[in-house]
Order: C-alpha cells, then sequence, then structure tokens
C-alpha cells in the first residue's frame, strides 16, 4: 500500500466514525490527521472519495439541525432534591398523577394486599359457619348410617335426614 | 390533570419554590467547590446537602443525553430521576479510582435510558415529530422543524449502542476514551459503532442528504 493510500485510508476512518469536521475528531490524532490532509492536497481525489467527504458534510448538517435540548425546569430539579427525603417516589409522568413519597410498610402492603384478600375472606367465612353450627346444638344423628344433614339446618328442609328416617 | 400541570406534593407540606431554593443553598454550603469524587463519598455516607451539589452540577447535561436518547422530554426526565435515585442508593460503589465520577454516572443515566427503551413500545415517535403547524405555507422554519424531525426519528431507529455512541461523541462533546469507558468496550468498538451507526443514518437519510448535497 502507498503512503497516499494510507493516509487516505487514516483519513476516511477518522470521517466515517467523526464526521467531517475536524474539531469532532479525537485531539491525540486531530494534528497528524490535518497534516496528512495537507500531504495528500495535491493528490488527485477520485470521484469516491469526494462524494464520501461531501456525504458526510451533509449529515453532520443534518445532526446539527437539531435543536439543543432545554435545560430542565424547577419541577425537575424539585423532584431531584427530593430523591433523599422520599424512600420511594411514584413518578409524575409514569403515573400520571402526584408526585409523593411512600414508605417500604406501604409498598410492601400494596404488592401482598391483592393475593391476601381472597384467601383471607374465604377463612373468615368459613370459621363463622363452623362457630354458628357449632353453637347450634344441633344433635348429630347416630343410627346405622350416620350422616350429618346441614342442608336440615341450615334451610330447615327435612331432606336428607327425612329420607333416612324412611329407610329405617 | 394534566401532567405538567401536577405540582409536587409531598408528606403535605409544601414550600415556595423561593423558600427551598434558599434552603438548599444553606444545605449545600460549603460544598459547591468541592469535586464530584468527593461529593459523590459524601452522598455515600447519606448526606443530602453533596447529593444537591451534585444534582445542581450534572442535571442540565445528563437530561440533554437522555432526552436524546430517548426522544420524548417526559421519558427522559423519569430516566435522569431513576438514575439520581440510583446515586443516591449506589453511591457507594462509584470508585474514584477506576473511573471519573461523570462517567461513572453517564453510565447510570445511559443504562436508566436503555432499560426504559428496551421496555417501551417500539417506534413512539418522538417529541416535535410531525407537529401539526396551522400557517398557511411551507416557510424555512416549518421546514427545518420537519427536517429535525425525520433526524430525529432516524437517530431513534439506530441500535441503542450505536445510538449511545453517535450521541456522546457529536452531541455530548465527549472524548471518544471517556465515551469508550462509558460504553464499556475499546476504542476501536467505539469508532466502529459510529461508523455503522453513521451509514445508518446515511441510509435513512439518504433523501435529506441528497438535497444537501445537489448542486444549484
Amino acid at each position: 500500500m502507498t503512503n497516499d493510500k494510507k493516509d487516505l485510508g487514516e483519513i476516511g476512518r477518522l470521517i466515517a466514525s467523526y464526521g467531517a469536521d475536524a474539531g469532532r475528531w479525537p485531539e491525540a490524532e486531530r494534528e497528524r490527521a490535518r497534516a496528512l490532509i495537507v500531504r495528500n492536497s495535491e493528490s488527485p481525489a477520485t470521484l469516491k472519495e469526494a462524494n464520501v467527504v461531501a456525504e458526510a458534510v451533509a449529515l453532520d448538517a443534518l445532526l446539527d439541525s437539531l435543536p439543543t435540548p432545554a435545560p430542565a425546569d424547577a419541577a425537575l430539579i424539585d423532584r431531584l432534591m427530593d430523591i433523599p427525603g422520599g424512600e420511594t417516589v411514584v413518578r409524575i409522568h409514569d403515573q400520571g398523577t402526584q408526585v409523593r413519597s411512600e414508605g417500604l410498610s406501604e409498598t410492601l402492603w400494596k404488592l401482598i394486599r391483592p393475593q391476601l384478600f381472597p384467601q383471607a375472606a374465604g377463612i373468615l367465612i368459613a370459621g363463622v359457619m363452623g362457630i354458628m353450627l357449632g353453637l347450634s346444638g344441633v344433635d348429630r344423628p347416630s343410627g346405622p348410617i350416620a350422616v350429618f344433614d346441614a342442608s336440615a339446618y341450615m334451610f330447615g328442609d327435612p331432606g336428607l335426614a327425612r329420607d333416612l328416617e324412611d329407610i329405617d | 390533570m394534566n401532567a405538567r400541570e401536577t405540582t409536587i406534593w409531598k408528606a403535605g407540606a409544601v414550600a415556595t419554590d423561593d423558600a427551598r431554593s434558599s434552603e438548599r443553598d444553606e444545605l449545600g454550603y460549603g460544598l459547591s467547590a468541592e469535586p464530584d469524587h468527593v461529593l459523590a463519598a459524601l452522598v455515600a455516607e447519606k448526606n443530602a446537602a453533596a447529593f444537591s451539589v451534585l444534582v445542581t452540577r450534572h442535571t442540565d447535561r445528563h437530561l440533554a443525553l437522555a432526552q436524546r436518547v430517548m426522544g420524548r422530554r417526559a421519558e427522559a426526565e423519569d430516566a435522569l430521576q431513576d438514575a439520581f435515585s440510583k446515586l443516591w442508593t449506589n453511591a457507594g460503589r462509584f470508585d474514584s479510582g477506576r473511573a471519573k465520577f461523570s462517567t461513572w454516572f453517564y453510565r447510570i443515566v445511559l443504562n436508566q435510558c436503555l432499560d426504559r427503551k428496551r421496555k417501551k413500545q417500539p417506534h413512539a415517535l418522538p417529541d416535535g415529530y410531525d407537529v401539526a403547524d396551522e400557517r398557511d405555507g411551507p416557510d424555512k422554519e416549518l421546514l427545518e422543524g420537519q427536517r429535525a424531525g425525520v433526524v430525529r426519528l432516524a437517530l431513534n431507529e439506530l441500535p441503542h449502542r450505536q445510538q449511545s455512541a453517535i450521541t456522546l461523541c457529536y452531541f455530548e462533546g465527549v472524548t471518544n476514551r471517556e465515551a469508550a469507558a462509558i460504553l464499556e468496550i475499546n476504542i476501536k468498538a467505539l469508532e466502529s459503532l459510529l461508523s455503522r451507526g453513521r451509514k445508518q443514518l446515511a441510509k435513512l437519510l439518504a433523501s435529506e442528504i441528497k438535497e444537501l448535497i445537489r448542486p444549484d
């Protein structure tokens, strides 16, 4: 490979990575690259190389057309400054609601509440029914077929108890 | 209630902006001249005043990075909030012997942004893209606005690592050495990301480029 080609390859690498503006090239390589450009200014650039540079210049111009993002407003600064005070911060944009602090216990309760509630309700209902039946004083049937028919007590239906008597 | 109109509410205490900022000035008194790594060490000890100095010092720069990566301002603000929360809880992990504070914090902000981008729905249009304009005819300002929207969309289409590399090196003016450290790669790999990213951008913006280099 001739020196010229090597030099052009080096410059091409910088343009492809950092763009056509030498001011954006790595400082350590900038001066050397400028010297390479001066050294190669006499050599005839191919149409392809000229196009690569023109395309890089155009792409730089397009990237430069993007406006600089606005600085943070007071509300954002307040949210950030509040981080040490709040254990958990509900994000304003995710929730669409107010920002507020939330304790760890509250967060844990929120997580387990949906799972616990149906089970707790079931256990409570079963417990109440058990106590009611226990206190009712209903005698357990005795006899050859000992069957306790809860419906007879709960709904006043002689049902199975009567049927059993008929069998006897 | 519009999210933007929503005001901060915290533990029922509402303070005026003036009162809060003077409170912060008092908190940060004596620390504002300290270098980042000293402040980070104090934050690791749960020093809120040191944290407030770091917020004041780094918010705008990192918000710009987040907005360029996320596209949308609201998402950028949320990502930045997550990053500062991580700083508050994990400042003890910062090792000033291994990296500059800015490198370490850039990495946190970038990771928060990329995590959010991976989770969010693909191809959400960035702020400012295709904004309705009620003026009668196209003029220079409108065309420039549309062009910026197209460029923003093209940047958003890039693979995340390529977009991050271009954002850091081109827009944030971070040196190639620091950008490589932020992305945890070597300089050769960074240059590869940059050149592939620019090549892809040139492809996505082919018609705009052609228009710009067309001889009049």
